[in-house]
């Protein structure tokens, strides 16, 4: 522990004083020559061996070896343990491991032997390291821990920085980044105190991977560059390679993947001037995964497959098989694009053997980008290039006449189409209004009818009323008619009456009674003229035959009191003749002033009555067997004048033929349709 | 003597008719009214063997009284006056239970021998009234007649014959029977259509559609 004090002020105060580290080498090489094989040459060769444990593992080693060797002979326990110390990491860093572990074996034992405290920590520490090395960093901590508490018990404030250091890469190590960190700042600040700038880069590299492990790579890159500055001022090259691999991680993860792939590459130099193969390997896998997202697969496929020969020499299974994955992605990659672009080829050929335009510009986009994704740009460039020329060639002149003369042509046959259309429109249209017009005709006429049924109806109805009211009226003249008709009737009949009563108190006043006689007749007369006309007013009575039954009767009336007998014959065609009111009362006039005549004047004892139809005819003839008389001489009474006028109202003749041989003949010929 | 009561409106034949009949010394009248409105209790009271009826009457018509007094009186002799012969007044009085029917035109002439023959059973119709009532029966729409009024066949020829309007003289001619026998004959088709001046009768004619 002394020598180490002794050791290390001597570093520091040579190391405060300049860069270059070759007069410490120098002088320490003078003390070796001498070749004292005391304690002095075994430090010195511990403190060479340091030295060059930074640049030259090889003389490293070989002064270690041989400073472990004076102290063995010399039984120095503790240049001794530094010796074993020394080697056992050496041998650790150049991937001896079994050579590392007995030289750490030796270091136990002599610990264990010697009880020393400081030899005691030497083992803590160089255990750790070793562990460190191999990777068990769970197992290099409570050494390492251990250390520091020896450390910070003796208060050896560069022990207690040194572990502090190693103990934080190891928390790194182990992802424990917030212990990583605390461990790495109070290195920092201890070796700041000291001034150690070994440390102190240390230490910036330590916390600039911790940055760089929570992704915080900007806060990261500072540390790290101070880092590296401190190294390339120590001429620490495994520091240096150390950073710059730290440098390349940063730039990785801020996607400057060309930065990164120098800073990487620059690691790489270094440390194959190290020969440190782990690092290499490690650096040729940060490289290859570098292009790989850089896009440039070939240079990645290149350093993946130099990292897998060095993981193969170190025997490192899960390295490899990281690597092979790598590869491997890589080759899928590779055989996709390749296929991709197969098929992509497949199918420009075809469209062009097809001559499908459209498809060749599409697959010439296709290519284009797909090289230019793949950084192939050149291709892209080319592909494009045909593109343009394709689509150039489509929008050439005549084709684009052709396509205006196709289009106009189109045009045309749509603008016919339409118009067609427009016609069978407007002949449906034509047709509908038709069927509309039909329709509404229809109902107009539908509407028309109604009307003048509604008229009609009204009409009807109104000519009903009247009718109704007409015949009420007509009812009522019948009533009064009936009544005046009564009246007129019965004092009639009562001066008849009373002339007769009369005429029988008469007496032989013939005077009075010629005058009541006048009386009695005239009112008998009209009161029969009274009742025939009532007789032929009557529509009961318009058939013939009811005229001929009366006709009939009268005849009996007159004739049988005058005891006159008589004959009535008629034509049974007759009945179905039809004689207006008017002929049938003249008619029936006539005949009865013939009977009356004939009973008055004639003196007859028969009377034959003939009713006949000839054709057209209706023909009455009344015979009687009396004395006739002249048809020249007036005769007192209007009876033959009146039968004649009666007569000639219905376009009738009437004869009258008399003598006294033969009688009196009344003869009618009414002309009938 | 025989009883004679009057209905007619016409003051001044009322008049005469009782001049007429105040002549004859067979006949006195017991009453002579204007209307018929109180006949039940006129006829009841003076029981009169003939009545004279108007049929156009203001208030009551004469048929309609004929058809009163025959609720009471089956008996009394009815013998209707009318100016109109026409078929419808002549035939419901006669269904009414009236005798005979006299047209005011032959008054004068007929009304002494119209009473007499009332009086003695007969039919006092002129042939046209004959005729009308005969036809009324005849008439096709009352062909559905389900009783026939047991008319024989030789009553059933008299009526046919007058229905043509032969007078009884000619139908007696015709038939070689004598004129009364023929009036025996019109008198018990009367008669037998007479059994329905009854109420009931009436009806039942009214319903059988002789009415």
């Amino acid at each position: 522990m002394q020598i180490k004090l002794v050791a290390l002020g001597l570093l520091l105060f040579l190391g405060s004083f300049v860069r270059a580290q070759t007069p410490v080498i120098d002088s320490l090489k003078k003390i070796i020559a001498q070749d004292r094989q005391d304690s002095v040459e075994a430090y010195a060769l511990i403190k060479l061996a340091d030295e060059f444990s930074r640049t030259n593992m090889v003389e490293a080693k070989r002064c270690s070896g041989n400073a472990m060797a004076i102290a063995i002979r010399l039984n120095l326990s503790l240049l001794c343990s530094a010796a074993y110390s020394q080697l056992t990491t050496m041998n650790a860093q150049t991937n001896q491991p079994d050579s590392a572990a007995r030289y750490l074996g030796l270091l136990k034992q002599l610990s264990e032997n010697t009880g020393l405290p400081t030899v005691k920590e030497n083992y803590n520490s160089t255990a750790g390291l070793f562990y460190r090395f191999q990777g068990n960093y769970k197992a290099a901590l409570p050494y390492l821990l251990e250390v520091l508490r020896l450390s910070t018990k003796r208060d050896n404030k560069i022990g207690m920085a040194g572990q502090s250091l190693n103990i934080g890469n190891t928390y790194l190590d182990l992802g424990e980044y917030e212990n990583a960190m605390s461990f790495h700042l109070k290195a920092l600040s201890l070796f700041e105190t000291l001034g150690n700038k070994r440390g102190l880069s240390f230490c910036y590299n330590g916390i600039g991977t911790d940055f760089t492990k929570l992704g915080r790579y900007a806060d990261a890159l500072p540390y790290i560059r101070r880092s590296l500055a401190l190294k390339t001022e120590l001429n620490d090259k495994k520091g240096i390679a150390s950073a710059y691999t730290n440098m390349g991680v940063i730039e990785d993860g801020l996607k400057e993947y060309d930065k990164a792939v120098t800073s990487y590459k620059q690691a790489l130099v270094f440390n194959k001037e190290l020969s440190l193969i782990m690092d290499q390997a490690k650096d040729g896998l940060s490289i290859g995964k570098t292009y790989v997202k850089a896009r440039q697969p070939d240079s990645a496929r290149e350093y993946f497959l130099m990292s897998r020969i060095l993981f193969r020499q170190l025997n490192d299974t899960n390295s490899l098989v990281a690597v092979n994955a790598e590869i491997a992605d890589l080759q899928n990659n590779l055989s996709r694009q390749r296929e991709t672009e197969k098929s992509f080829m497949n199918t420009l050929t075809n469209s062009i053997e097809m001559g499908d335009k459209s498809a060749e510009v599409d697959n010439y986009k296709y290519l284009s980008d797909f090289y230019a994704r793949n950084g192939q740009f050149d291709k892209a460039l080319l592909y494009n290039e045909k593109l343009h020329r394709v689509t150039d060639s489509l929008e050439s002149r005549d084709v684009e006449l052709k396509m205006t003369g196709l289009e106009r042509q189109f045009n045309l046959e749509k603008k016919e189409k339409e118009i067609s259309l427009l016609k069978k429109d407007r002949l449906l249209y034509e047709v509908n209004a038709q069927k509309q017009q039909i329709f509404r005709y229809g109902v107009l006429i539908f509407f028309v009818l109604l009307v003048v049924i509604g008229f009609l109806v009204m009409t009807r109805y109104r000519a009903v009323q009247k009718t109704r009211r007409l015949l009420e009226i007509e009812k009522i003249r019948n009533h009064l008619a009936r009544n005046l008709h009564d009246d007129i009737g019965s004092t009639l009949s009562s001066i008849n009456i009373l002339s007769k009563c009369a005429l029988q108190q008469a007496g032989d006043n013939t005077r009075v009674a010629s005058d009541l006689e006048k009386i009695r007749t005239r009112s008998s007369t009209l009161m029969e003229s009274m009742g025939d006309i009532v007789w032929a007013i009557n529509p009961e009575n318009d058939p013939l035959d009811r005229t001929l039954l009366k006709m009939k009767e009268f005849a009996a009336e007159i004739l049988e009191p005058a005891g006159i007998g008589f004959t009535f014959k008629e034509d049974p065609r007759l009945s179905d003749l039809q004689l207006g009111v008017e002929a049938r009362k003249n008619v029936y006039l006539i005949f009865k002033e013939a009977l009356n005549n004939a009973v008055k004047y004639s003196g007859a004892t028969q009377v034959d009555i003939n009713l006949d139809r000839p054709p057209g005819q209706f023909l009455m003839k009344i015979l009687d067997n009396g004395k006739g008389f002249d048809p020249g001489i007036r005769h007192p009474g209007n009876g033959l004048k009146n039968m004649q006028s009666r007569a000639r109202d219905m376009q009738s003749v009437l004869e009258v033929h008399s003598s006294p041989a033969m009688g009196t003949m009344v003869r009618l010929a009414l002309p009938i349709t | 003597m025989h009883t004679i009561l009057l209905y007619e409106d016409n003051n001044n034949l009322r008049e005469s008719i009782c001049s007429l009949l105040a002549m004859t010394e067979e006949y006195k009248v017991l009453g002579a009214f204007g209307d018929c409105l109180l006949v039940e209790q006129q006829v009841q009271l003076h029981l009169p063997e003939v009545i004279l009826m108007d049929i156009d009457m203001p208030g009551m018509n004469g048929i309609e009284a004929v058809k009163k007094i025959r609720v009471f009186n089956p008996t009394v002799q009815i013998l209707m006056l009318t100016v109109f012969d026409d078929n419808e007044h002549v035939f419901l009085a006669l269904s009414a239970g009236a005798n005979g029917y006299l047209l005011k035109k032959s008054i004068s002439d007929r009304l002494i021998s119209s009473i007499e023959d009332v009086l003695q059973g007969g039919a006092p119709m002129t042939p046209a009234i004959a005729r009308m009532v005969i036809e009324n029966l005849q008439q096709p729409q009352r062909q559905q007649v389900k009783e026939d009024y047991k008319l024989t066949n030789r009553e059933k020829e008299i009526l046919q014959l007058l229905s043509r309007g032969n007078s009884f003289k000619m139908i007696a001619a015709s038939l070689f029977l004598s004129i009364d026998t023929v009036r025996t004959h019109i008198k018990r088709v009367y008669d037998k259509l007479h059994v329905n001046s009854q109420i009931e009768a009436v009806s039942k004619a009214i319903n059988e559609k002789i009415v």
